[in-house]
């Protein structure tokens, strides 16, 4: 039986070893281990790290303010072109300060939880492990971590042809999962939780025989 | 003996293979010798050759069976990308059945098809997807032709044949999923969800049997 591994906890934060981010850090690697925790002062490199970590599950907290700046709001954009599976929580300074439109497109695009820097680190961790349950959920997480586990050549072979004009490799499922740029992702998604249905309420075992 | 065209778009890029295999899957399955066959595959997929085809019938009802690309508007091929059935055509198909496998023509080819009293369709409304890999490609096609054959070879109606192939998928669907293969299990489900059928009034192969020795 294979065991399924922690999440990255990935903090991009231009202070990330901060007074304020002490006691996460503390919460979050008392949870999630040392080597699961990685923090970055430069989204740069928070970034290639998530890139370069696509295939295990990830959750970001992402600070807005960089250097004075609201440069999260680009992250956050460069965070979910690359993929919309991972899960990034967005920490912020006062609500009322940040800007409404790019409030808006953060809603929009996704980001899974707002919360305030005053919040306390054991309040923050519970909203990382309650991310941590919603990606566990997922099944185009768990599609995509399927995709992954095959053999590298084989994704790149044809899987699925359709007869109106389109082939697609593994590789393709695996970024239109990602990205949502195709609906053959969320039709994947859907057949597999269309067949569990099907499977559940097909399902003859007894609770008393 | 049935009066029979099959078009199979054999020349396409992407699913010409898969034309080809669902032809001869059929012809394993049907004596189709014993039909008044006309094949169109390759550059001979345009609608000229399907209007000459009909015409050649002399109005004697007749069956289309059609493994292509389809558009909800139309049955389409490498080349006759406007379509070889198209809703324009449609009155040429007045008493004729219509069996394909192609994407989308369920939604509204076949109502053109209904309004100009064809007697039966059987096809699909979104997109059909097929593996890659030929053995699970041939349970697919096994799948999309065995309300034909049911129809062909038994005296079932049509609303019947498409029971049978209902079951078939289904038992394909247990089968992938029983080998853990869930995705191929899912897709295959997936098309099943999107067939569709029109039975005119309850037709069976009987009402397609032509006696040449009185027409010729």
């Amino acid at each position: 039986m294979s065991t399924v591994r922690s999440p990255y906890i990935v903090l991009i934060d231009d202070d990330s070893r901060s007074p304020q981010n002490e006691a996460l850090v503390d919460f979050l690697t008392s949870a999630y281990g040392n080597d699961r925790v990685h923090l970055f002062d430069e989204p740069d490199d928070g970034i290639k790290f998530i890139k370069n970590h696509l295939s295990e599950r990830i959750i970001v907290l992402l600070d807005i303010m960089f250097n004075g700046k609201a440069e999260g709001f680009n992250v956050f954009k460069q965070i979910t072109n690359e993929s919309n599976l991972v899960c990034v929580i967005i920490m912020t300074g006062i609500l009322e300060y940040v800007d409404q439109k790019e409030l808006k497109e953060l809603i929009n695009g996704n980001a899974w939880y707002l919360v305030t820097r005053d919040e306390s680190a054991r309040e923050i961790l519970k909203i990382v492990k309650r991310a941590d349950e919603h990606l566990a959920m997922r099944v185009d997480g768990a599609i995509e971590q399927w995709v992954l586990r095959q053999n590298p050549e084989d994704l790149q072979k044809k899987f699925i042809k359709s007869r109106n004009g389109k082939s697609y490799t593994l590789l393709d499922i695996l970024r239109a999962i990602r990205t949502g740029d195709d609906p053959i992702g969320q039709e994947m998604v859907n057949d597999i939780l269309q067949l569990a249905i099907t499977m559940i309420s097909e399902d003859e075992s007894l609770i008393n025989d | 003996m049935f009066n029979i065209i099959v078009v199979a778009d054999d020349h396409d890029d992407l699913i010409g293979d898969n034309c080809k295999l669902s032809y001869s899957y059929l012809s394993n399955e049907l004596a189709v010798a014993s039909f008044n066959l006309r094949l169109l595959t390759g550059e001979d997929c345009k609608p000229a050759n399907v209007q000459e085809a009909i015409a050649s019938f002399k109005n004697e009802k007749f069956i289309l069976i059609a493994y292509s690309h389809g558009q909800a508007h139309a049955l389409v091929s490498t080349y006759a990308q406007d379509g070889y059935v198209t809703l324009e055509t449609a009155p040429h198909f007045k008493s004729s059945l219509v069996y394909t496998n192609s994407c989308l023509t369920g939604l509204q080819l076949m109502q053109a098809l209904v309004q100009q009293e064809c007697s039966g369709y059987v096809g699909y409304t979104g997109r059909v997807r097929v593996p890659d890999r030929k053995e699970d490609e041939l349970i697919f096609i096994a799948c999309e032709n065995k309300g034909l054959i049911n129809f062909l070879t038994t005296d079932d109606t049509l609303t019947e044949s498409i029971e049978v192939m209902r079951t078939f998928y289904k038992e394909q669907v247990k089968k992938f999923s029983s080998k853990k293969r869930y995705f191929l299990a899912g897709r295959l489900q997936r098309n099943l969800s999107y067939l569709v059928h029109y039975d005119q009034n309850s037709i069976k192969r009987g009402d397609f049997i032509v006696d040449f020795n009185s027409t010729v």
